[in-house]
């Protein structure tokens, strides 16, 4: 440690901190422009001068080092002089338009200003008067109110690694901005709109819509994907404004995506449910809540009185946790049946079951500290980048800072590709075979013979790649394995993730700090809804619900009886044909985003007696519903959410409930009521007091916690430190994994390995788009602005060879229908790939899968997401 | 984009495997551009963004940085006029008159047959000969407005002969004891400096594997960085030889100060000592590779480094396994694209890696985190020159050629007002007096001296009252100056001091990289003042701000650049306040220089719209 004397007070500080550092231990923050701790720093803005006591030096805090017993002086009047005259530099040539500034109110310039008094200027000059570049949808750069802090070229270049903005000139000409005075074209996270400290970027939804001292902050969890960002909604009379967020905040610390920044329009859209609805006479008429919940009670509890298993539900995997296990216990309970489904377990149950059968949790042993840490990272089936932002920024940061090694397994050139050693294309659904053969070999010694090389040319992987892998494997011992939605939805992704977990069995990397298993899950709460038993296999806390002995431990909590076997979506659908199903409660979920049979499902669906649907937008479930209910949004109600890093984080209201809508805990416990049957919740937070209660460990937990102070324009600098503890441990799922084996699959395996394309064919596959989460975001008007419409990526080189242009449609043709597709060429996608956004994938797209709907049976969820095509141009 | 055709996709190719990273490989396919299409599309920066994977937004920020790159199609033939010292007041803007009045048009414009563009230069290194302007790359030293029009119809009728890349200028003035080669009216090729011990030291050196003895020698010698630093090359040899593996060796060839030419007067006039020297130093530190930066402004020193280089590789002493001593290393000659900032060195290096040449905050020194954040050896080609000397005679003999303050003896350029100017090989702790009188045979016409600025443009004067200053860097320190790399110009009292302080700021704002604060405002807002002080619009408190201004920057700029920038405005301001009231207060230039009415004005830099710079290609769509 060395001794440092700040302004006479004497602080310990680690060799090599600089003087910037020492100063805040003291309690003497000094102000700065273009420093911020996550990123190297500049030394350019010069703003953070100090006198050095004993030499009467200038010296710069951010850059200079500490040395023992150096005296720093951090207000003198010289210190204090010097910034004064920065800032007047800095404001000479500003436009000072302050008054219609985005930026005034928050604005560090303002503030700074304010502090050092250098409102006069002893020189008069012109002010900069440069046309704003107006031409990108979602970001205005005004070159004028630019103090060239750097801030933002930095963090596009060394925290998204994007490259979108560049400086351009040089000296005093220099401007900030896309290259060539063309549209800005990237990923649209806002970062740099965040760290500006200026007006000179900002945010073209919102222009000229608030004043930033009017608005309230509210800090809460988005629930758009599993990163778990912690973000500021601003709020004006209980509407959102906007998002924002504050350097270094939360396990995203600081970053947030697209979907994030700007997806928050969907809540406040008037396509939105605003009042309940009854279906008279085949329509849909409003009505009330006191009107709506009796009827439903009473045909509830004429449908139960028949007996057990008479009633289904559907769970979204955004719904907190909160609700989650308040709609099973309510469906398990009140309604006496174990029919219950989630989107989660179509997400996530492929790896899941396995996971949870192995290691006895869901909760992962790595986080994305580790990725940064780890020697190899191996990312199969999965786009970090778009699926989990956060994890994303984490590889890129790995590879960048630590120089880990990257392999990247997929069907696509995705964002991290290009910081990938090796990309191994893979066919789709052939992700089994190749963990698989991994496994093996590395059993046998590491290297490869010729059957493997004929297997791995089979299904597309370049044994040279492969080679690579398998030597990084066998010498590392920090390794990572993140897997996605291409991992998760493969047709033997039960097998695939079977073959994993006992890679890293085989190899002894499930006793290795740093190395594990990272899966990514599709929407904000996958995990936890799984954890909370929203499934018919799970009782709460991820017991077997098939075990009589685990039914008494949570019937007797609960004071009731749990007999029922129950099912998933495959057995509800069955159940409701045979007519013993009556009677079917989704929360969130819309069946016809993802079955491709619309016909059957609506000829089905028509058979209940009862289908009351809870939802914030009107779906084509919609046709065969007798009630639809508007539920609250993530932005109205509170609750918390299971990161993919395990963090338990809340989410806080920031809006008012949008019409009549009401959060789906209060829908459910006021049709309790009136069913005049009794749930132990009087309200909200007593669920999460018994949620906490039972799962000491799913407490919330959260990095960098809170630290915003309410006060617009706070400058913020040290990183905060670590909180509780949210990954497995280690010693428990070590412990639990010897008795492991992977299991013997009953009846007939799917094959294991995909299939090539013949001849002119193509694999039809769904994907996830970086500026939508589910079909929600379709709704929104600033993400539509953004990515408006679905279209199929194709292969940039056959797009060329067909003079297909972005935009012109081609004919989409399976054994099952043909349809007319845009196109969008894209480069680094396998040959004989084409992908579709799932979240413009309505039921045309859906009928090119013909009826028969494919079910794992290990797991019991959808597969069959990939079908050969063949593509035809319109001419 | 339309795939462009193979021939350019080859030559990127063989650019690319030419150098050591694709980024590296950035600057020379710019160079490729420019000199292929006169501009770089952007089909061209896609096309360099697919090979070097840099992005698109990077590889324009780096193309805008220098100044011999352009994004939009130019003239023909570019005309550019030396706008700096000395050529600026010893005729430099009435050849710009010229220039502009034969064209039709002003600074940074192309004439409407796409034949001419005219852009200023920032001193082409022929000091001696001013004023000067450059047609391509060919250089019309002494030249007058009379001459304009016949040697632009020239280039327009397409009759005018591509220069001979041979030494421009009259060899060395007086004569020299180490630079010896500088008599020469030619190039001393390899046979001929062989003849003359060249290559010698190497070859002992070599053949006893003695890398040490270099280092012994230097430190004997007492030689120090000749490009204006003046730190001992021995320690910074040292330091980067305890460092680390790899290490590298960068020669600064960026000369860009103006008034100095005394290393284009080395490259083009006895390359092989250069080159002898650098590869001692870098067999000194055992480097992996070295490099010459060499600034744009030279082609004439491009094309004879790069065949001396031949001739040197052809003998051995580059390339694998040098006369068996196990060591590979080569010589590569990187060129620049037109930047001053990149003569200092963390900037250079950062040019070097092909990237934008801003420079780096210090510590860490080069020789720990340099090019490549490898520990680097950055020397002036001056000093590097000296090595085989030194080796040849000893240490000690070195040393007894300076005074005891400053070691051996150093090139000063001569130039301005001066009879004889030119280059001379000084010992250190001449006298200023002697430079002038004795060397430079005094001021013509019998007019007064008025200053000297001894280290071109970046150190504060020096004024009559210091015609005995003995001329070592501790003595002109305490002066309250520096020698920097001794670019002598001499200024009589037709040079008004206000106006020199106005072109010497339109320098700084022109090269200022725009990093810092206080270096891009505080340049800038000096210029602006300055200007309004010859348009005869200065108000008294405008001298009290520049003062603090200056002040400020010297304190707080990153770099040498931003520290001296306001150097020239300061000491003039304090040895000619009265000549500066007369401007402020009575709105009259004595030296009748100043225009002080806003229509004479040559305003340099051109003041632009930045967003049109940076959007040039949609704004230029015609084609000349």
């Amino acid at each position: 440690m060395v001794k440092v004397t700040i302004n006479g007070k004497e602080v310990e500080v680690e060799p090599g901190k600089t003087i910037l550092h020492a100063a805040e231990k003291a309690g003497f923050p000094i102000p700065t422009f273009c420093y911020n701790p996550r990123m190297d720093p500049a030394g350019a803005c010069r703003i953070c001068a100090v006198e050095l006591e004993d030499s009467k030096r200038t010296v710069m805090g951010c850059i200079t080092a500490v040395s023992d017993g150096m005296k720093v002086l951090t207000e003198s009047a010289k210190v204090h002089d010097a910034r004064k005259t920065n800032l007047e530099l800095l404001l000479l040539h500003h436009p000072l338009d302050c008054p219609v500034c985005d930026c005034g109110g928050e604005c560090p310039l303002q503030n700074m200003s304010f502090a050092y008094g250098a409102a006069d200027s002893r020189f008069e000059s012109h002010r900069n008067d440069e046309p704003e570049d107006m031409k990108s949808d979602v970001l205005v750069f005004n070159s004028n109110r630019c103090i060239l802090c750097g801030k933002c070229v930095r963090i596009c270049d060394e925290i998204q690694d994007v490259h979108a903005i560049g400086f351009i000139n040089r000296g005093f000409d220099t401007i900030i901005g896309p290259p060539l005075g063309k549209k800005l074209d990237c990923e649209f996270c806002g970062d740099c709109l965040e760290i500006c400290p200026t007006g000179a970027i900002t945010d073209k939804f919102v222009r000229y819509q608030f004043r930033p001292w009017q608005m309230e902050k509210i800090e809460t969890t988005c629930s758009s994907c599993g990163s778990g960002c912690r973000m500021l909604v601003d709020t004006e009379s209980e509407a959102i404004v906007r998002i924002s967020s504050q350097e270094g905040l939360g396990p995203n610390e600081g970053s947030i995506c697209v979907v994030g920044r700007f997806g928050f329009n969907h809540v406040q859209n008037h396509s939105r449910l605003d009042k309940p609805l009854i279906k008279k006479e085949h329509r849909l008429v409003p009505g009330t809540w006191s009107e709506v919940l009796p009827r439903i009670a009473d045909r509830l509890k004429s449908i139960v009185s028949g007996g057990s298993g008479r009633v289904a539900g559907l769970v979204s995997s955004r719904t907190p946790l909160e609700d989650a296990f308040l709609f099973q216990r309510f469906i398990r309970q009140t309604l006496r049946s174990n029919y219950i489904d989630s989107g989660a377990r179509r997400g996530m149950m492929n790896i899941a079951k396995p996971l949870a059968l192995a290691t006895g949790t869901l909760r992962p042993l790595v986080d994305n500290e580790d990725i940064i840490g780890a020697e190899v990272i191996v990312v199969i089936g999965a786009d970090p980048a778009v699926e989990s932002n956060i994890t994303g920024l984490a590889i890129k940061k790995a590879v960048r800072k630590n120089r880990s090694r990257l392999y990247l397994v997929h069907g696509q050139d995705v964002s991290v590709s290009t910081r990938a050693k090796e990309v191994i294309k893979l066919l789709p659904n052939s992700e089994a075979a190749f963990l698989e053969l991994l496994r093996k070999v590395l059993a046998a010694g590491g290297s490869l013979d010729t059957a493997s090389k004929d297997l791995l040319v089979k299904i597309g992987a370049s044994v040279e790649g492969v080679e690579n892998l398998l030597s990084d494997l066998s010498s590392s011992r920090k390794v990572v394995f993140v897997t996605g939605r291409r991992f998760h939805h493969s047709d033997a992704g039960y097998e695939a993730s079977e073959a994993l977990i006992a890679l890293l069995k085989e190899r002894g990397l499930w006793e290795q700090e740093g190395s594990g298993i990272f899966p990514l899950p599709e929407l904000g709460n996958d995990m936890g809804v799984l954890m909370m038993g929203a499934s018919y296999e799970w009782l709460p806390g991820l017991l077997d619900s098939g075990n009589p002995d685990n039914r008494k431990v949570w019937g007797t909590h609960w004071g009731t009886t749990l007999d029922s076997p129950g099912g998933g979506l495959k057995e509800i659908l069955a159940g409701i044909e045979e007519g013993k199903i009556r009677a079917l409660i989704t929360l969130g979920e819309n069946p016809f985003e993802y079955i491709p049979d619309s016909e059957f499902l609506r000829k089905t669906l028509g058979k209940l007696e009862l289908l009351v649907v809870i939802d914030q937008h009107q779906t084509e479930i919609a046709d065969v519903a007798h009630f639809l209910l508007p539920s609250a949004s993530s932005f109205e109600r509170p609750g918390h959410l299971v990161s993919a890093e395990g963090f338990v984080q809340p989410t806080a209201p920031s809006m008012a409930y949008w019409g009549e809508s009401l959060p789906d805990a209060e829908i459910l416990l006021r049709l309790v009521r009136q069913m005049g049957a009794s749930l132990p919740f009087e309200n909200f937070s007593s669920i999460s007091q018994e949620i906490f209660k039972i799962f000491p460990d799913l407490r919330p937990s959260t990095r960098n916690g809170s630290h915003f102070q309410g006060k617009t324009g706070e400058i913020i600098l040290a990183l905060p430190t670590p909180s509780t503890p949210h990954k497995a441990l280690r010693e428990t799922v070590v412990s639990k994994i010897r008795g492991w084996e992977a299991g013997v699959s009953p009846g007939q395996a799917p094959k294991a390995e995909g299939q090539e394309p013949s001849g002119n064919e193509f694999m039809f596959q769904f994907s996830k788009s970086i500026n939508h989460s589910g079909t929600f975001t379709t709704h929104d008007s600033n993400l539509m602005t953004i990515e408006g419409s679905g279209l199929l990526r194709v292969p940039r080189q056959w797009a060329r060879k067909m003079k297909v242009k972005k935009g012109n449609c081609v004919l989409v043709r399976s054994a099952h229908g043909t349809i007319s597709l845009p196109v969008d060429p894209v480069a680094g996608l396998s040959d004989r790939e084409v992908h579709f956004p799932i979240h413009f994938a309505d039921e045309r797209t859906l009928a090119l899968f013909g009826k028969d709907i494919v079910w794992n049976h290990r797991s019991g969820v959808p597969s069959g997401q990939t079908l050969s095509v063949t593509l035809e141009p319109v001419v | 984009m339309e795939p462009t055709d193979d021939t350019v996709h080859e030559d990127l190719s063989r650019i690319l495997a030419a150098w050591d990273n694709p980024e590296q490989a950035v600057l020379p396919m710019f160079h490729y551009f420019m000199e292929r299409d006169r501009h770089i599309s952007p089909e061209a920066l896609e096309h360099i963004g697919r090979l070097t994977k840099v992005s698109q937004s990077e590889l324009l920020g780096i193309g805008t940085f220098y100044q011999y790159f352009s994004f939009h199609v130019e003239g023909q033939h570019t005309v550019r006029v030396c706008l700096t010292t000395p050529c600026i007041f010893c005729g430099g803007k009435g050849l710009l008159e010229a220039v502009q009045k034969e064209l039709g048009v002003g600074l940074d414009e192309t004439t409407a047959d796409g034949q001419f563009t005219v852009k200023p230069a920032q001193c082409v290194g022929q000091c001696i000969d001013a004023p000067v302007f450059q047609v391509d790359s060919d250089v019309y030293p002494r030249a007058t407005p009379d001459q304009v029009a016949g040697l632009l119809a020239r280039y327009r009728q397409g009759t005018a002969q591509p220069q001979e890349p041979v030494p421009f200028g009259p060899p060395i003035a007086n004569a020299p004891t180490v630079f010896t080669g500088l008599s020469e009216e030619t190039t001393l090729w390899i046979g001929r400096y062989e003849s003359r011990d060249g290559y010698r030291a190497l070859r002992e050196v070599l053949s006893a594997r003695d890398p040490e003895r270099v280092i012994r020698e230097v430190e004997a010698s007492g030689l120090a960085g000749r490009g204006g630093g003046a730190f001992a090359t021995s320690k910074k040899l040292q330091a980067v030889q305890k460092n680390r593996k790899p290490h590298y060796i960068v020669a600064n060839a960026d000369e860009g100060e103006p008034g100095t030419f005394k290393d284009r007067y080395i490259m083009e006039r006895d390359p092989h000592a250069f080159i002898e020297g650098m590869i001692l130093a870098a067999y000194a530190i055992d480097a992996e590779a070295g490099y010459i930066y060499l600034r744009e402004e030279y082609p004439h020193s491009y094309a004879i480094l790069n065949k001396a280089l031949d001739e040197t590789r052809s003998r051995g002493f580059l390339g694998r396994d040098i006369f068996g001593t196990g060591w590979t290393f080569n010589i590569r000659v990187y060129r620049g694209g037109g930047a001053y900032i990149c003569g200092e060195d963390s900037s250079l290096l950062n040019s070097l890696e092909g990237k934008r040449g801003i420079p780096r905050n210090k510590p860490p020194r080069l020789s720990d985190v340099g090019l490549w954040k490898s520990p680097t050896d950055v020397q002036n080609v001056e000093t590097l020159a000296a090595i085989p000397p030194i080796m040849r005679n000893g240490g000690p003999w070195y040393r007894a050629l300076g005074d005891d303050k400053s070691a051996g003896t150093k090139l000063f350029c001569l130039s301005g007002h001066i009879n004889r100017p030119g280059l001379y090989e000084v010992p250190l702790g001449m006298t200023l007096r002697e430079v002038i009188e004795d060397l430079g045979r005094g001021i013509p016409g019998g007019r007064a001296l008025k200053a000297v600025l001894p280290a071109g443009s970046a150190g504060s004067m020096l004024y009559p009252p210091h015609l005995d200053l003995n001329l070592d860097y501790p003595s002109v320190r305490q002066a309250g100056s520096i020698l920097g790399a001794a670019s002598l110009i001499v200024m009589d009292d037709s040079v008004c001091m206000v106006d020199l302080a106005y072109w010497m700021s339109g320098f700084f704002h022109h090269e200022s990289c725009g990093q810092c604060t206080p270096c891009r405002d505080g340049t800038e807002d000096i210029h602006e003042v300055l200007q309004r002080v010859v348009m005869g619009k200065g108000e008294p408190g405008h001298l009290d701000f520049v003062k603090s201004l200056g002040e400020y920057m010297k304190t707080a700029s990153i770099c040498g650049l931003g520290t001296t920038a306001p150097n020239v405005p300061l000491s003039s301001i304090q040895h000619f306040e009265e000549e500066w009231r007369e401007h402020i207060v009575d709105h009259r230039c004595r030296a009748g220089v100043c225009p002080m009415t806003l229509r004479k004005i040559v305003d340099f830099p051109i003041r632009r719209s930045r967003g049109l710079v940076a959007e040039l290609p949609q704004f230029h769509t015609h084609q000349p």
